[in-house]
């Protein structure tokens, strides 16, 4: 049954696990920000899936090329942080269950981008093929995707930030423990409508990658990535180079399931390999219990 | 809680749920006029569509049966403080298993033991979330989302398989023998599914449960204070595993109910349209009281058949109603629509 095994192309099984763990990344860092000052965000499915259809509507719309995607990108993000500031406000001025909160906007970003789609372009499946999609670059054999370059940024980025910076120190306060943020003059508020807002940018810019590596949208592209992120952010231990390593391993099973469905010896039925990401993230979690700990205000609401 | 304060609670939580039902609509109106429809001429025909005669209203009944129990599912959960969200997954381990056994169930009367796989299924299928939280202190929802997208794929890989499939062209499973299947009522005409009279019963019985049982009280307590639960000796694991496994047999149940329907007696993978997501708006409607998932479930029937009028004959599309619904949850979750003594307790 798993001879296929050995006829898979290792090299181009680390260039899809990077291109695949991308997207997960972009929302598990995205997460990262937002938990850190202590807002749960499982909105971020529904921020990757209004991303992608974004990408895909500024790509079908027509400014096209390098520069085009760029845009796409840039409202992909505005588009998430939408999302994102609806989040905010439902949760930090209306007072809502945060989880209940994420869910009720993906199921939101859901249907919204299916009526969107059939508005726009009278599908409810799929959108039209781009003409133009960011690919990678290469290095030897090994195709590194250009999304995957842009983890790295943001990965970097964020290291300094929350280690390195004013802006990090109070955004963990924040999510530790945002009284003692208040006493020092600084809006807790504040803190996380900016962090909640960044990770729904983030998110959107995952939705674009995954939108440039399938070349359309279709409905419900996202398929649980939003929810393994957070896993990830978990499992990571919500330090952003544990995450990424979370990330690249979940991207692992996501490759595996791709390369060995190509494979015309595979024997394994497809449903079962498409399983792979969802098992491993569950065996991740089960595996890694009780050595993490989260923020300690994660999920509280203000009373300040 | 005394039964007075109760009372007045439920009376502000109803004025708190028609308000944001009230603002739902006029921004939906709000849309169609953007969309060049009138909104009264909209709203019109959708309830025309859904209560305008006794096929429409059977119809609706009809169309609110999984919402029911969906919902129901949610409610249990949500009282032991667990936001059952694999209610979609543990509706389709019912209807699989329903779908898979139905077959060999020819004796008549057989459809109980349909049911009771059904909601035997969902219940085992929500044991493996509810023991990974407990042993491992998972939380559920990412838990339960995991294992719905194991068991979509289950199902898909299922209706492949040429000894369970009827024809190669149809991603579906055989029919379920017809002794299993369960027939409507038919009350002057009205029909009524057996499903939503069961329905109606488990929610008068799950009301009972949690306001006169130990168990049920237990439950609430574990909901509402873990803290005070500790202290005062309940097992909280085994509380949760219970109410875990009781919202699982709920979402399983209907699963099975809707495999048991003479007009759709097969499971296929797109079976449902997402009544185990829509239970959680069914449950913050309710404000999670079992006896109100009821009129909820009726009015999330009553936009389902609307809704689908309109689709055919106006060629509005029924994500329309269904971004309303979604609209109407975001609502009731914020603060302004909680009603001043913040929902109902028994």
């Amino acid at each position: 049954m798993f001879e296929a095994l050995y006829s898979l192309s290792w090299v181009t099984l680390w260039g899809v696990t990077l291109a695949a763990a991308a997207p997960l990344a972009l929302a598990a860092l995205g997460g990262l920000l937002s938990e850190r000052s202590g807002v749960v965000n499982l909105g971020l499915e529904g921020m990757m899936l209004v991303g992608a259809f974004t990408t895909a509507w500024v790509g079908l719309l027509g400014p096209s090329g390098f520069w085009g995607a760029m845009l796409g990108l840039l409202l992909a993000g505005c588009a998430g942080a939408m999302l994102a500031g609806l989040h905010a406000l439902l949760c930090l001025w209306g007072k809502a269950d945060q989880i209940i909160s994420g869910v009720a906007l993906n199921i939101f970003a859901s249907e919204m981008t299916i009526f969107l789609a059939l508005w726009l372009y009278g599908t409810k499946g799929s959108t039209g093929i781009l003409d133009y999609t960011l690919a990678g670059v290469s290095l030897g054999s090994l195709r590194i995707s250009l999304f995957f370059v842009l983890v790295l940024c943001v990965w970097l980025g964020l290291e300094i930030l929350l280690w390195r910076t004013v802006w990090g120190l109070r955004l963990r306060a924040c999510g530790e423990h945002p009284q003692a943020l208040y006493s020092t003059g600084i809006s807790p508020y504040k803190v996380q409508i900016v962090a909640v807002l960044a990770s729904g940018f983030l998110a959107g810019l995952a939705g674009a990658a995954l939108v440039h590596g399938a070349g359309n949208f279709s409905k419900n592209m996202t398929a649980g990535r939003g929810y393994i992120a957070i896993a990830a952010l978990v499992f990571g231990n919500w330090l952003p180079r544990r995450v990424l390593a979370a990330c690249l391993l979940f991207g692992f099973a996501y490759a595996l399931n791709f390369q060995l469905q190509a494979l015309p010896t595979n024997k394994i039925p497809s449903e079962f390999l498409s399983m792979l990401p969802y098992a491993l993230t569950l065996l991740a979690l089960v595996g890694w219990v009780g050595r993490t700990r989260p923020p300690a205000a994660l999920g509280k609401p203000l009373d300040i | 809680m005394e039964r007075s304060v109760a009372w007045k609670a439920g009376w502000e939580g109803l004025w708190a749920t028609h308000h944001a039902l009230l603002w739902v609509l006029i921004l939906g109106g709000l849309v169609l006029l953007y969309m060049g429809e009138s909104p009264a001429h909209v709203y019109g025909l959708l309830l025309q569509g859904s209560l305008g005669g006794v096929a429409q209203i059977s119809a609706t009944l009809s169309a609110s049966t999984p919402y029911l129990l969906c919902g129901l599912a949610l409610v249990f959960g949500f009282r032991a403080g667990l936001l059952n969200i694999g209610a979609e997954g543990q509706m389709f381990a019912g209807a699989i298993l329903a779908a898979l056994w139905g077959r060999s169930l020819i004796w008549s009367g057989s459809f109980v033991w349909l049911l009771l796989i059904a909601a035997l299924a969902g219940a085992l299928w929500a044991m493996l979330p509810a023991l990974l939280k407990v042993r491992f202190g998972i939380h559920e929802v990412i838990c339960t989302i995991m294992l719905n997208y194991i068991i979509f794929a289950a199902g898909a890989w299922l209706v492949r398989q040429p000894q369970i499939r009827v024809d190669p062209t149809i991603p579906r499973t055989a029919d379920i023998a017809l002794a299993a299947q369960l027939s409507s009522l038919s009350v002057g005409g009205l029909r009524l599914d057996v499903g939503l009279l069961l329905g109606g019963v488990l929610a008068w019985g799950l009301w009972r449960f949690l306001r006169d049982a130990r168990l049920g009280y237990e439950v609430r307590v574990v909901g509402l204070q873990p803290e005070a639960a500790r202290h005062s000796g309940i097992p909280i694991g085994r509380r949760l595993i219970l109410a875990f496994v009781i919202s699982g047999a709920l979402a399983g149940l209907a699963g099975g109910l809707y495999v048991a329907s003479p007009q759709h007696p097969y499971f296929e993978p797109d079976f449902s349209p997402g009544w185990g997501f829509w239970g959680i708006a069914l449950a913050l409607l309710a404000r999670n009281h079992p006896l109100a998932v009821v009129p909820a479930a009726l009015l999330f029937g009553i936009l389902e058949t609307g809704a689908s009028v309109l689709d055919t004959t106006r060629g509005i599309p029924r994500e329309m109603i269904q971004l309303l619904q979604v609209t109407l949850i975001l609502f009731l979750s914020t603060r302004f629509f909680q009603g001043k003594a913040g929902g109902s307790d028994v």
